[in-house]
């Protein structure tokens, strides 16, 4: 304990040297300068220790009784931070680094997003971005619960978002809302008619009057199940009740005949690189972008530009420094017959495509399909021919409002 | 007579000790291996095998082998190592 307190305190190792040596004892001991390790080297000459505070004291007293005394070590805290207050540039780089660190642990490097999974990270991290949730932002300058809060006003696609700063990384957890159904609009009048030509195969009217049967052709536009039914009154009777009108549902299947065209001139522009190419560099440093090229100009008429970023990445988790390498590619435009083969396998899968779509958004299936392929003036047009099952009902609303008869008018 | 001998002299007449009212040294013996003294008026002599102290109008004289004066101040001081023989000179 009592070692380890005067390493706190700092201690010197003096060597006296005198004819008379103990009478340094005896002025130490008389002027209360506290000494230990007292060791005689010969008649002349002891080394013991004293605090690094009564070093003055110690040479002054050795004057006194006649002695050279000679500091020859000097150990313990206090030394260390007297000897460090000589190496200043080592001190100055210590208070620089202490400071660097404790101020720069506050700025965010990294934003992490979790808990999402139909809305996109990128467009989270956007509106983060927008609010200075950002890398390089001070973190404790940020309104953790505020910034939320307006992030969710607008990001209605999530209902519940919380930031945690955690030193240099700040992490976002959110919640997707619950999209909400589609209500049934039971108040506006409608008709259910046919979205396409076709043969109804099932026709089900949930609200309203089917004026279609099975196996009827129906053309597009015709009326399917109407919104607006005759109220009957009792038989022999002769009074006119009106007509209800309703918001007319169902579901109508039908066996339809779907056209669809892609077309492309024969002739069409050809892109030639022509081999030149000039790479340019950026650097991305926390929130900015460091152009090595801002003065560069750029000698080509006609250029692709890529873009390749390569962000610095430290134990899996993307550091905001990286490297951007933008390449740009010179080539020339020239005038070329187009390649029929080449032009209808490009055309084919952008009509499988539509009718993909189209069946998706109707619930219907293809049953058999044929592609045609014709050439008109100076254009190539790719026909897809498909014979589908779908769903046919559209609704459409009517003007007026629902449940209203209305005695004596005609349908 | 000089002054410390009056006062030893009122210390035996009133029956107080010696050290408190004269100023005498005190030694105190710890085994053969610790030998403290209060009162005392410096080091004479220093030695690992010989120490003098001065006790006013005597001279103690520690002899041993390995000795160390581990701490001092104006009025005690301590004495480790192996003690044989304590004179009064």
């Amino acid at each position: 304990m009592k070692r380890l307190v005067n390493l706190l305190r700092g201690y010197g190792e003096w060597r006296v040297t005198g004819c008379f040596p103990e009478r340094m004892l005896n002025l130490c001991a008389q002027n209360r300068v506290q000494f230990w390790r007292l060791q005689w080297e010969d008649e002349l000459t002891f080394t013991f220790r004293t605090t690094l505070r009564d070093r003055k004291k110690v040479e002054k007293l050795a004057e006194k009784a006649m002695c050279e005394a000679k500091l020859i070590h000097r150990k313990g805290v206090s030394a260390a931070a007297s000897g460090l207050a000589k190496r200043w540039g080592f001190l100055l780089g210590s208070a620089l680094c202490v400071a660097a660190v404790s101020v720069l642990s506050g700025f965010l490097l990294v934003v992490e997003v979790e808990g999402n999974e139909q809305v996109p990270t990128a467009v989270i991290l956007s509106e983060l971005q927008r609010l200075g949730v950002r890398p390089g932002a001070y973190g404790p300058a940020l309104e953790e619960k505020e910034l939320a809060n307006e992030a969710l006003m607008a990001l209605p696609q999530l209902s519940y978002m919380t930031i945690n700063i955690y030193g240099t990384r700040a992490e976002v957890q959110v919640r997707e809302a619950v999209k909400e159904p589609e209500l049934l609009d039971e108040d506006t009048p409608a008709d259910v008619v046919a979205g396409a030509d076709g043969i109804i195969l099932d026709l089900r009217a949930d609200s309203g009057r089917a004026v279609r049967r099975e196996g009827d052709i129906v053309a597009a536009g015709e009326v399917l199940i109407a919104g607006r039914m005759k109220l009957n009154g009792p038989e022999y009777g002769a009074s006119d009740l009106g007509y209800l009108v309703v918001h007319a549902a169902g579901s109508v299947r039908a066996r339809t005949w779907r056209t669809l065209e892609e077309s492309v001139p024969l002739t069409g522009l050809k892109k030639e690189y022509t081999g030149a190419e000039q790479t340019l560099y950026s650097l991305q440093i926390l929130w900015g972008e460091v152009n090595f090229f801002k003065n560069s100009s750029i000698s080509y008429a006609r250029y692709d530009k890529i873009t390749n970023t390569r962000m610095l990445t430290v134990f899996g988790r993307e550091m905001p420094l990286g490297l951007t390498t933008t390449t740009l590619r010179e080539y020339t435009v020239t005038e070329a017959p187009l390649d029929v083969e080449a032009a209808e396998q490009r055309l084919r899968p952008v009509l499988e495509r539509r009718l993909s779509e189209l069946m998706d958004a109707n619930e219907g299936s293809v049953l058999r399909r044929d592609t045609v392929m014709r050439m008109e003036r100076d254009r190539l047009t790719v026909t897809l021919l498909a014979e589908c099952e779908e769903e046919i009902g559209r609704t459409v609303e009517l003007p007026g409002e629902t449940g209203r008869e209305l005695p004596g008018a005609a349908p | 007579m000089g002054k410390e001998g009056l006062l030893l002299r009122a210390s035996k007449a009133f029956d107080v000790p010696g050290d408190v009212v004269a100023g005498l040294p005190r030694i105190e013996l710890i085994g053969a291996g610790e030998l403290r003294m209060e009162q005392h008026r410096g080091i004479l002599a220093y030695g690992p095998e010989e120490i003098h102290i001065s006790g006013g109008k005597l001279v103690v004289r520690v002899k041993g082998s390995g000795l160390e004066l581990r701490a001092m101040n104006p009025t005690e001081l301590l004495i480790t190592g192996e003690i044989r023989v304590v004179e009064l000179v």
